[in-house]
């Protein structure tokens, strides 16, 4: 083939096909981005399958002489770091399930019903979802103290199970949704939670798969809240853990690293095969709670 | 088949999509009302008790003086009194919003550049896009473990690194004046991905034949850039700022782990100081009223944001 055609050279800055080595250049400069961002995570990783000897020997080595799981078998056998997963892993669980059945719910009701109260509970929502929930934790202590749920599971899931920017969103994504399905569904007499179920719910598949990855994300992360609300080793999720660890094995690195190996794993697995609903969750709704 | 009266009035009443306004599509025959209370209930209920209550409680709370032991005693706005004159907690405030600068325009910048390399069309951009995204995705619990051992003298890296350069390296985290920009820098790196992905989003939004037209006025690509691109990404920028400052306000967990406060105070944070006063000293009342001046302040951010961006013209 011949040249680039004459036409492309004119053709906007980012568009134009740029000369070789430029282009070269640019790729680089990439690289050397991608190096710095993975710098802390490879370091992690291959610090966890270090023997304890190679991780404070000095000068240090960049790639574990030999793979050693010791770390990770220690982790299991001297910590419970298997409750703080499961316990990760069932309260971002239901906090996603809650989120997807109470905000959508929410959402539906906000876009599609008339009833008296909806404006008021409409500008409520659009007033607190600019609120940091993080800055309200004394108060919520509070009330999660009168309520008896400290030291729960209850008190972990409860006050993430609804998200004031998740109803939102539900509501803007259910508003742009054809009414003529849902009339049909009426004219053919199916119940109002049929009609949900059935029709609502599948056509908001994309917006309910972002918001459930989301809703996961925060939980699986979230530290602060607890902190103040969990006392008991065995309701502690990872977070809570690795910070626990962390004290208990403040010179001893390897266990440490292979906790936040197995901490944040998951995650960036699911994000590897998920990139899209996760980059469009996030960035539309903020960022972590 | 029409015998549901209702169903064929909702038909008659609402418009087509785009025929009419928002509000009057949503006028349906009131037999459904209670449909739409039963839906939005089970919400509404977390709610009111998640987040209106403690909102409520907060402002109640921030009134009295409670060491949640004994009862709560009335001392009216004195809590906020005490906030204006103290200098410790003005000096956190301070300092997070210190913090809050450079991780916000750290982020900004090297978002908005990685962006723009990454919209040149490389090969791949899908691969280099979830790298720098990734950070966004971890606990701040993990992040900021991992710099605390990456920082540490001799088995860190950079402690490494330093030794390889034959440079002297000492612990930022020791020292009272490297210790908060050593957390700052780690905020950057966290944030950068996410909103090289926000400004990818609004540069493809970009019509293509702007450039063209200003190349075929002569304008180089660095024209190009500040007066194109630059310009036309200011909506995206002004909530990739105002989204980082309120993120970068709450900056609670690096402090924690890495430093507890120190060394000498030097990085107590507000949320940090908030949460100290709380939980060990017990002084419920000034702290939630810390809060709530917080919270104020973060309300305020936002509706400056809303105010900005009413005047802003789409293209």
């Amino acid at each position: 083939m011949a040249k680039q055609p004459e036409v492309y050279r004119g053709s906007g800055v980012a568009r134009r096909p740029a000369v070789k080595p430029a282009r070269l250049l640019l790729h680089v400069i990439a690289i050397i981005g991608a190096v710095a961002i993975l710098l802390p995570v490879y370091w992690m990783t291959m610090t966890s399958f270090k023997r304890p000897t190679e991780i404070i020997a000095f000068p240090m080595t960049w790639i574990p002489t030999e793979l050693f799981f010791g770390n990770y078998t220690r982790l299991f056998s001297a910590v419970a770091f298997h409750v703080y997963f499961f316990n990760s892993f069932l309260v971002a669980g239901s906090v996603a399930l809650c989120n997807i059945a109470l905000c959508s719910m929410a959402g539906y009701a906000l876009a599609r019903f008339a009833f008296p109260g909806r404006d008021l509970i409409f500008v409520s929502i659009l007033v607190t979802m600019m609120i940091p929930i993080q800055l309200l934790f004394i108060p919520l202590f509070l009330v999660v103290k009168y309520l008896g749920l400290v030291n729960s599971y209850a008190a972990l899931i409860f006050p993430a199970a609804m998200n004031p920017m998740m109803v939102f969103l539900m509501r803007q994504t259910m508003l742009g949704m054809p009414a003529e399905l849902v009339d049909a569904a009426r004219i053919d007499g199916a119940g109002e939670f049929r009609i949900f179920l059935r029709i609502v719910m599948p056509l908001m598949a994309p917006a309910l798969a972002a918001l459930a990855i989301v809703s996961f994300t925060w939980s699986w992360n979230a530290f602060l809240w607890p902190l103040i609300v969990v006392k008991d080793q065995s309701l502690f999720t990872l977070p809570l853990g690795l910070a626990a660890l962390m004290g208990l094995y403040s010179t001893e690195y390897g266990p440490l690293m292979a906790g936040m190996v197995i901490a944040v794993g998951p995650i960036l697995l699911c994000f590897a095969f998920l990139q899209r609903f996760f980059m469009k969750g996030l960035t539309f709704t903020g960022m972590k709670g | 088949m029409l015998h549901d009266r209702g169903a064929v009035e909702t038909i008659r009443t609402t418009p087509r999509i785009g025929e009419s306004s928002v509000w009057r599509r949503l006028r349906l025959p009131n037999r459904y009302a209670h449909w739409g209370m039963i839906f939005v209930a089970p919400a509404l209920i977390f709610f009111i008790t998640f987040r209106v209550i403690p909102l409520c409680s907060a402002a109640w709370v921030s009134l009295h003086d409670w060491n949640l032991i004994a009862p709560m005693k009335w001392v009216g706005a004195a809590n906020y009194v005490r906030a204006a004159q103290d200098r410790d907690f003005l000096i956190a405030l301070g300092r997070s919003f210190l913090y809050a600068g450079v991780v916000v325009s750290g982020t900004v910048v090297f978002g908005l550049l990685a962006a723009v390399l990454l919209d040149q069309r490389l090969r791949f951009t899908a691969f280099f896009r979830a790298v720098y995204f990734s950070p966004a995705l971890m606990s701040w619990v993990v992040i900021s473990i991992v710099w605390l051992v990456m920082y540490a003298p001799t088995i860190g890296p950079f402690a490494n690194l330093a030794a390889l350069l034959s440079l002297p390296y000492t612990p930022p985290l020791t020292s009272g004046i490297a210790a908060l920009p050593a957390i700052m820098i780690m905020g950057i790196w966290q944030a950068l991905g996410f909103y090289m992905v926000v400004f990818l989003a609004g540069l493809q939004a970009i019509p293509v034949h702007l450039y063209e037209a200003a190349s075929i006025d002569g304008a180089g690509a660095i024209r190009s850039f500040w007066t194109i691109t630059l310009p036309l990404l200011r909506p995206v920028t002004l909530f990739a700022v105002v989204n980082a400052t309120i993120e970068a306000l709450q900056v609670f967990v690096q402090v924690y782990i890495m430093t507890n406060g120190g060394p000498a105070e030097s990085t107590v944070v507000v949320v940090f100081f908030i949460y100290r006063l709380g939980f060990y000293l017990r002084e419920m009342g000034y702290a939630a009223a810390l809060g709530i001046t917080l919270l104020v302040v973060v309300l305020v951010i936002t509706l400056v944001d809303l105010w900005l961006m009413r005047t802003e013209q789409h293209y």
